[in-house]
């Protein structure tokens, strides 16, 4: 039972990051209806900003979420004007699948750099605390894991907080919800397009920062984030993003169970079975209100 | 006829290789009330799309207040002071009263004096104001019609168009809607309505256009255009 108990939790911490990486990937889809397939790699380009500022310069992991989240936004606003902004007046249809043949095609190109300029080794930023474990009762919990979960969450709430309370916030979802009516309330509806991108990209940023501190890193994860970032976004559906981060969670517990119970080759498995099963049973998504 | 506030000169439009508009022209004084009526596929809401900015022209201008605006974005124009109130209303639906209120006056010059203009919007539909924190999808049709216009008024207008404004509600709401069109255009702001139905807004409109196939066909008094045998053709679908 003690065990079973250990794997949830650990399951539940880990699932914090996939919510905050398909939250990043939803907020990009949601409002400008584009797929960014290459949302992983700027998990990577996250992670690898913070493990050099500390292997550098000694920078905390945390306190370098200061920077990777401002740095992944410029990367953001770049991204979006010298690609993504191009497809804005296309129709919805040719929109989405232009965006993911982009995206494709930038996942690789950044996984080819990044090979070059830092190697393909595995990288982790091994701060002091990193061995560092609480024990809550029987559960032993990782510190980094722990504050990757907290970090996520604060991350969340922010945004939540953004997009419920400020004028900008309200704009974004106003063009979520039907852009040429946002449009005739003066919203201007390019530059919200552009700052929900850059918005996705610095919490892609942060993500990858927890990643490289709580995990480890090299130019190949990208591919398996934008994954599981996918299968949480079809699990929770979009419009919610505490839906979301729930959504991430159970996904990180499915799949610490099914590897203990099956085997750890199932952990893979679990999340595509969660995800066709969705599609079939509950399109919308478990949270979400449908298109 | 004193000088025309709205002027649109020979404006033709297309929707992708679809051409539209084939020279439409309207003038507009300051302060009129105009209806636009015309059968469905005239072209009527597509001039309004022109208008506010939603559709660039491919020949002929838009002049408003001395400005020339076709080639404006639509948020500039809502800027300059005109305010569509698009067909089907186009709340955000999910949002609540008070946040579609709020995104009406987003607009920079709006913004400035958004409380003010919230409370004068509350003024002339009490029950906004207490439907303020409900979603917008959850009012009746009358409601949501009413919010589409508060909404379009939060950006002070001083042009507004309105594209079927009694579509889908019943008589005795339509009234109501075409009693505060009376209140906002005694106001001094210059209205434009479009109508496939003529009844209600040309006992409410001294003036107006007729549309067809993309031209204006006929324009006149509201009773030369009750009378006009192109409409009795129109709707009676000679």
């Amino acid at each position: 039972m003690e065990v079973w108990l250990q794997n949830v939790t650990f399951g539940a911490l880990v699932g914090g990051l996939y919510g905050l990486a398909a939250v990043g990937l939803a907020l990009v889809f949601g409002v400008l209806r584009m797929l960014n397939v290459a949302h992983g790699e700027l998990i990577m380009l996250g992670g690898y900003a913070t493990f050099w500022l500390f292997t550098l310069w000694g920078l905390d992991p945390y306190a370098s979420l200061l920077v990777a989240g401002p740095l992944l936004f410029a990367v953001g606003v770049a991204l979006y004007e010298g690609l993504f902004g191009r497809l804005v007046r296309l129709h919805e249809e040719s929109k989405i699948q232009l965006s993911i043949l982009i995206g494709f095609g930038l996942a690789l190109v950044l996984h080819a750099l990044a090979i070059l300029a830092w190697t393909a080794d595995d990288r982790a930023v091994t701060a002091a605390y990193a061995g560092r474990v609480l024990h809550l009762g029987p559960l032993v919990v990782p510190l980094t894991r722990l504050g990757g979960l907290a970090v996520a969450f604060a991350a969340l709430a922010g945004l939540h907080l953004f997009l419920q309370r400020t004028d900008a916030g309200r704009a974004i979802r106003a063009t979520a919800e039907d852009w040429e009516a946002a449009f005739l309330m003066g919203v201007p509806v390019r530059r919200v397009y552009r700052m929900a991108f850059a918005l996705g990209s610095a919490l892609a940023g942060v993500a990858g920062s927890l990643v490289a501190v709580s995990d480890a890193i090299s130019p190949a994860i990208g591919l398996s984030w934008t994954l599981k970032a996918l299968i949480v976004v079809v699990l929770a559906g979009l419009g919610s993003i505490f839906g979301t981060f729930v959504a991430g969670v159970l996904l990180g517990v499915a799949e610490s169970a099914a590897a203990f119970a099956l085997g750890g080759v199932f952990r893979e498995v679990v999340g595509l079975v969660l995800f066709v099963a969705v599609l079939t049973l509950r399109p919308q998504g478990l949270f979400g209100r449908g298109l | 006829m004193s000088a025309a506030i709205l002027e649109l000169r020979g404006v033709e439009a297309a929707h992708g290789d679809a051409q539209v508009l084939w020279g439409v022209d309207w003038r507009v004084r300051p302060g009129e009330v105009v209806a636009v009526v015309g059968p469905n596929g005239a072209g009527k809401t597509t001039t309004l799309r022109v208008v506010a900015g939603l559709l660039r022209p491919l020949r002929g201008e838009v002049w408003w207040d001395g400005v020339r605006i076709d080639g404006l974005s639509a948020d500039q124009v809502v800027e300059r002071g005109v305010a569509l109130v698009p067909e089907g209303r186009r709340l955000f639906a999910h949002m609540t009263v008070l946040e579609n209120l709020l995104l009406g006056g987003y607009a920079p010059r709006a913004r400035q004096i958004r409380r003010e203009t919230l409370r004068e919007v509350f003024q002339l539909f009490p029950i906004l104001e207490e439907r303020a924190g409900q979603p917008a999808g959850t009012l009746s049709g009358g409601q949501q019609q009413m919010l589409a216009i508060a909404r379009a008024l939060m950006s002070r207008p001083r042009l507004l168009l309105l594209d079927e404004p009694s579509l889908g509600l019943a008589p005795r709401v339509v009234q109501q809607v075409y009693e505060v069109v009376g209140r906002i255009a005694r106001e001094g702001v210059t209205v434009v309505v479009v109508e496939q139905n003529v009844y209600p807004v040309l006992q409410h409109a001294p003036r107006g256009y007729l549309m067809a196939q993309g031209r204006v066909v006929a324009e006149g008094t509201a009773e030369e255009l009750l009378c006009t045998e192109v409409v009795q053709r129109s709707y009676v679908g000679g």
